[in-house]
Parts: C-alpha cells; structure tokens; sequence
C-alpha cells in the first residue's frame, strides 16, 4: 500500500516537472525552484500538524504506534524543513543578492526548523527509555502549539518575500498543484515506512 | 480550590527559602549576565540601544536555563518529587508553583541585570520605564511558562542542561521577536530599528506576548502531568 | 452512604489488583495482584529490574499503571485520589526532605501539603516522637544518615497514613539504625498500620514483615510466610544464582 503511494507520488512529481519545464518554465530559470520550495513549506507544515496530531493521540491512547508515527513525523517535518531553508537560501541570493536576512517568512521558516531540530534531539538523548515517548509527545505539542506564534510575530519584521507568486499561465498553476500533492503523498509514505522500521527497532531490542 | 492555593504557596514558599539559604542558583544568574554584558560591551562602540535589547534577551533567556534547571534538580536530588506526588493528585499545582518561583527569581534577576547594561551601554530608559517594565514581566512569564515545563522534561537526560538550553531556545523565538522591538522602542525612545516594519504600536506587541504567556501557561499546565508520569 | 462506608472499613488496607505498566513500549509489570490488611506487613522480594520498585511507586500514586486498579483502604487511588492518597506514606532510599531546608521547616512543608488541620502541634508531636527534638533548627544537610532516616520516617508518618510504602528502606544504614528503622515499624503496625516494603534482605524484612510477594521479570511468581524454611531457602538460591549471573 505505501509503496503504491511513493509510486504514484513519483509519477506525479515527474509529471508536474515535465509540464514546468515544457510549458510551464519561469523566466529566469533559477525561479523554477517554487516547484519545489513552495511544497516544501506546505509539506512541512503538514509533518508539524501530524506531530501534534499523534503526540495527542499518544498521551490519550498510551499506543506505541502514535510515539513511532510522531517521532517519523518530526523526521519528515525535518527533511522538508531543510530542503524548504536551502531552496529558499538560493533563490534569495539569486533574487536579492543575499543568503539571509531578518524577515518575516525567512525567520519563520528557520524557527520551523529549529523546532524539528530540537524535537530530533530531544528524542536522541535519553539513555534511559523510562517515560521517554511520554515526554517527546509533549514536547511534539508545545512546539507545534509554538507554529502560529512563529507566524504571528514575525509579521514585526520588514518582509521583502514575495507574498505570492502570480503565475502567467495555468500550466504553471497545474505544475505547482501537482507538485503539491505529490510532496504531500511522498511525505505520508516517509512517515509510514519511518515508523515501521522504528517499530521493527523495537522488536529486535 | 483552597486547598490547590495553599498547596502553591507552600511549594512557592519553601523554594524561596531554599534559594535564600543555598543564593546559588542567583548567584550564577547574575555572574553570567554580567559577563555577557560585558562581552557584547567589548564588540560595541558606546550607545547602542540595538545591542542593548539583544543583551537583556539574551541574559534573561541564559538565566532562566539556570533557574528552571535548578528548580527541578532541587526536587529530583533527595527523591522529594515523588513525596510531591505521592501527595497531592493534581500535577497542575507543583506547575504553578514552580512557575511563580521562576517568575520572582527571574524578575529579582532582572532588578539586577538591566541597571547593569544600561550602564554598559549608557542608556536611560527612564522616560519608558513603565514599557520596560510590561516587556521585561511578559517577558519573564512567557520564558518561564515554557521553561518550568521543559525543565520537568530534561530531568531523566543525563546532559540536561545543553538539551535544555535547545530546547528553551528553539520554543521561545516567537517571544524574542516582539520582546526585541518593544526594547527598542524602549530605548530608541520610540524610534523604530531598522529591520522591523514601522507602525507597529506597543499596545500590539505587548498584547501579542501575553497571547503567548496565557496559551503557553494553560497548555504546559494541561500537559506538565505528563512529564512526571 | 452509611453501607458504603461500612463496606470501605471493612475492606483490606491495601489492595492490589492486575497491575500492569509498561516503559517505552516495554512490559515491565504483569498482572500483579496482591493483599494487605490492617496491621500486617508484607515484603516484595525481586532481584534488580524485576520491578519491584515501579510496582511501588504505582502503589504510592506516584505513577500511573497501565491496567489495573489499586485500592487504599477501600477507595481508588485514580478515582478517589484525595481521599486515598492522604492513607500512604512513603519511604524511599532517597530521604524525600529538602538538603537547606531545617528538619522543622521540611516537616511544616509536607504537612501544608496535605493541608493538615493540626499543622503545629502534628509537626512537634512527629519531632518528639522520632527524637529529633535536637535537631528541630538544624538544616537537614548538616545532619548524620541515620538521623536523616529517622526524619525521613517522621515525613512519611506526619499525616497518620494508613499504609507505609518503604523502598530498599535498609540501603545506606548502619546496624542500630536498621533496628531503630524496624522498632518504629513494628509500633507503627502495632498501631493498625499496615507495611509494604522492598527489599531483597529477607532476614531483616523478616523482622517487620509476616508475608513475601517474589517478582521476577515483573512477573508474579509466588507468595508465601516469610518465616518459612522454603521461603528462606529460595531466597538464598536465588540471591546466589543472581549473583553468579552478574
């Protein structure tokens, strides 16, 4: 079944490339990567929610399978954290001259990954199994809790990111949908596949 | 009801006493602000409000690692928290408790440490005190919402402290962006910094963090059971 | 409500039943039940990670089992936790008390928390009655480890608790602090209290306790009289076969 879906979200993606770079090419072609930095962002977002969703679930059910489902689901967030700061890096270079600077969307893309960063790292240092899956859910919840006031203050800032793209044709619309959905599924498959080898893990400990 | 107050009194209580006696955990708060007041002093050219806001942030947030660390390794030390627990049913109450602990303390600290940098950096922010104030006490709340909770969270990891000061630090950016421009607008005497886009007004920022005190408080006081189950 | 307290005075002291808990997705208890009335003792008997002392800290409303219900003296320590709680007194190899805080001011804390109506004159009475009227102003860090123990005993008592829970309570004490830890016990039971201790000193346990619950692997195995030959024998084997394993 997952396998299935990491196929499907395969063809998907190449489908969304070849109509971006048919019919859809942005002109310069270094702003081609919004194929990739927009459902990037979106993907980790939805990672975020599932952490939030399963470290609840977790702490009512006491069901090992939500701690492995929340802990991929960080994994993931990760992943998808960092391709969306890298992407975003180089095309603010090529666009405004620059790596990195204090604005709104930038900080609040670089704080999304701190926070997966810490959720990692937090989940890596017990030497003791103890009430570890307890404590790695709530912590999955402050953070996730932490998202929106990410947003909220980082309105403060100056932004020079541009709100949206207006995209010139529908190809474009399309490509970028498809490449949506396709990071989306892709994602699901990693945290699926993810937590069954955590779950795998256990059993041979 | 009754009871849960004179419960939170008694935990508020005894770790003043407890810090009264042992003054360690002030003491290194306060060393360590001062020395990182000082370092920044060294890479600055005289009055820098900028750098100034950046200071009292970074001191608050290194010192309540500390104090929320220490908070609960006073606890865990003799076994004290399982009498805690074997005590009272609602978790909630030795949250609170500790929870005002670490706001006094880290409001104690800040009676301290802000006259110091103000003299590093020679600022006068006598005309905003009243702002000041406000920033710094949201300020405190919010750290401490999230670092009492995280501090019950680190206690079964050997490396407690460097796991918490990540953790303290990636949860508490969304607090440093407007607790920043507000001490800017302290200290620039309402002139705005350079990166923050112009118009916001105090009352937005201010309201903007106590949104981030009350939900914080609730949720970690909702989930702090947890993290001695 | 009348029939409903008649039937809580009547019920055991303490009693457990099916509990089970596990850590990190791993069983560490199963399906332990056991019983103990008014004024007997029992003692758990396990060798280490056999998980006597997380079966305790369940019993003490520290933790929370997984499955299965704990009952102090009729009521249910998750339901009617306010009412269960105050029955328990607990004693562990850590002392509980506060290192800077006096041996006055410790006691005072823990009886505020549990909101006693006596504060004063409880605190005074538990000083006296564990001879520690010396000591009442001195800081608890300042203190020798039996007086400590003692301390630790009067925290645990200070609310007149129905059941004592004593893990590893021998660990660290010297031979006059263990008799002195055993007569306070054997008074307390004397009293109508009742005693659930770990420990894997059968001979000592034997001085307070009547009964032997053995854990292994969180497993039930067996209970029995403590006095018993074969109790003793198998406590010796297994003691000397755990210890050819390490």
């Amino acid at each position: 079944m997952r396998v299935t879906v990491l196929i499907i979200s395969f063809v998907l993606m190449i489908a969304s490339g070849v109509i971006a770079f048919t019919k859809g090419a942005i002109e310069p072609v270094v702003r081609n990567i919004v194929y990739i930095h927009v459902p990037a962002s979106i993907c980790s977002l939805v990672c975020f929610g599932g952490l939030f969703v399963f470290s609840i679930m977790y702490l009512i059910k006491k069901k090992p399978v939500f701690d492995y489902l929340g802990a991929a689901s960080a994994e993931v967030a990760f992943v998808f954290a960092t391709v969306l700061n890298i992407t975003g890096m180089i095309f603010a270079k090529a666009e405004w001259g620059l790596w990195w600077t204090p604005s709104m969307r930038l900080i609040s893309s670089a704080i999304l990954w701190f926070l997966a960063a810490a959720y990692l790292i937090l989940r890596s240092s017990f030497n003791e199994q103890g009430n570890k899956a307890n404590l790695c859910a709530v912590f999955g919840i402050i953070a996730f809790v932490d998202v929106p006031f990410v947003y909220i203050s980082a309105r403060l800032m100056r932004d020079i990111h541009r709100p949206s793209f207006s995209f010139d044709s529908s190809w474009q619309s399309a490509a970028l949908g498809l490449a949506i959905v396709a990071t989306i599924m892709l994602a699901s498959a990693l945290i699926w596949m993810r937590a069954d080898i955590e779950k795998l893990n256990k059993r041979l400990n | 009801m009754s009871n849960s107050i004179n419960i939170i009194k008694a935990i508020f209580v005894k770790d003043i006493i407890n810090e009264l006696r042992s003054k360690q955990t002030f003491a290194s708060m306060v060393v360590l602000s001062i020395i990182i007041a000082w370092i920044f002093r060294l890479a600055s050219s005289g009055v820098e409000s900028a750098m100034a806001a950046a200071v009292i942030m970074v001191s608050v947030v290194f010192s309540s690692i500390l104090c929320c660390e220490r908070s609960f390794v006073v606890e865990h030390d003799e076994g004290c928290i399982d009498g805690l627990l074997s005590a009272s049913a609602d978790r909630g109450n030795i949250y609170i408790g500790k929870l005002l602990f670490n706001v006094t303390m880290l409001c104690i600290f800040d009676c301290v440490m802000v006259p110091v940098v103000c003299v590093c950096f020679n600022l006068t922010p006598a005309g905003n005190l009243l702002k000041l104030i406000v920033i710094l006490l949201l300020v405190n709340i919010g750290v401490s919402a999230v670092g009492t909770l995280l501090g019950s969270i680190v206690m079964s990891i050997k490396s407690r402290s460097s796991v918490l000061s990540i953790l303290i630090m990636a949860l508490i950016m969304p607090m440093m962006i407007p607790a920043i421009s507000g001490l800017l607008m302290v200290f620039s005497a309402g002139a705005d910094g350079g990166m923050f886009s112009a118009g916001q007004s105090f009352s937005e920022i201010a309201g903007m963090m106590a949104a981030y005190d009350a939900i914080f408080v609730t949720v970690c006081w909702l989930v702090f059971g947890f993290t001695v189950d | 409500m009348a029939e409903e307290n008649l039937k809580k005075n009547n019920s055991a002291a303490l009693e457990a039943e099916n509990i089970s808990k596990s850590f990190a997705n791993k069983d560490v208890l199963r399906g332990i039940s056991f019983k103990v009335e008014a004024g007997d003792g029992v003692c758990v008997y396990g060798s280490n990670a056999s998980g006597k002392t997380t079966l305790l800290r369940i019993l003490a409303g520290i933790l929370q089992a997984k499955d299965g219900t704990v009952k102090i003296g009729g009521w249910d320590i998750k339901k009617s936790a306010e009412k269960a709680l105050p029955m328990i007194g607990v004693i562990s190899h850590g002392t509980m008390t506060y290192p800077q805080l006096t041996v006055e001011e410790n006691l005072k804390f823990f009886a505020d928390i549990y909101n006693l109506s006596d504060k004063k004159e409880r605190v005074t009475e538990v000083i006296d009655e564990m001879n520690l009227s010396k000591f009442r102003y001195d800081v608890v860090s300042s203190l020798s480890r039996g007086t400590r123990q003692r301390l630790a005993i009067g925290r645990a008592v200070l609310h007149r608790p129905k059941v004592i829970l004593a893990d590893e309570p021998f660990t660290g004490l010297d031979s006059k602090s263990k008799q002195k830890f055993i007569d306070i016990i054997n008074k307390f039971k004397k009293a109508g209290g009742a005693l659930v201790l770990t420990s894997h000193h059968v001979e000592l346990a034997g001085k307070c306790c009547e009964k032997i619950v053995v854990l292994d692997g969180g497993k039930f195995v067996a209970e029995a009289n403590i006095g018993d030959d074969d109790v003793r024998r198998f406590c010796e084997d297994h003691s000397t076969s755990t210890k050819e394993k390490i």
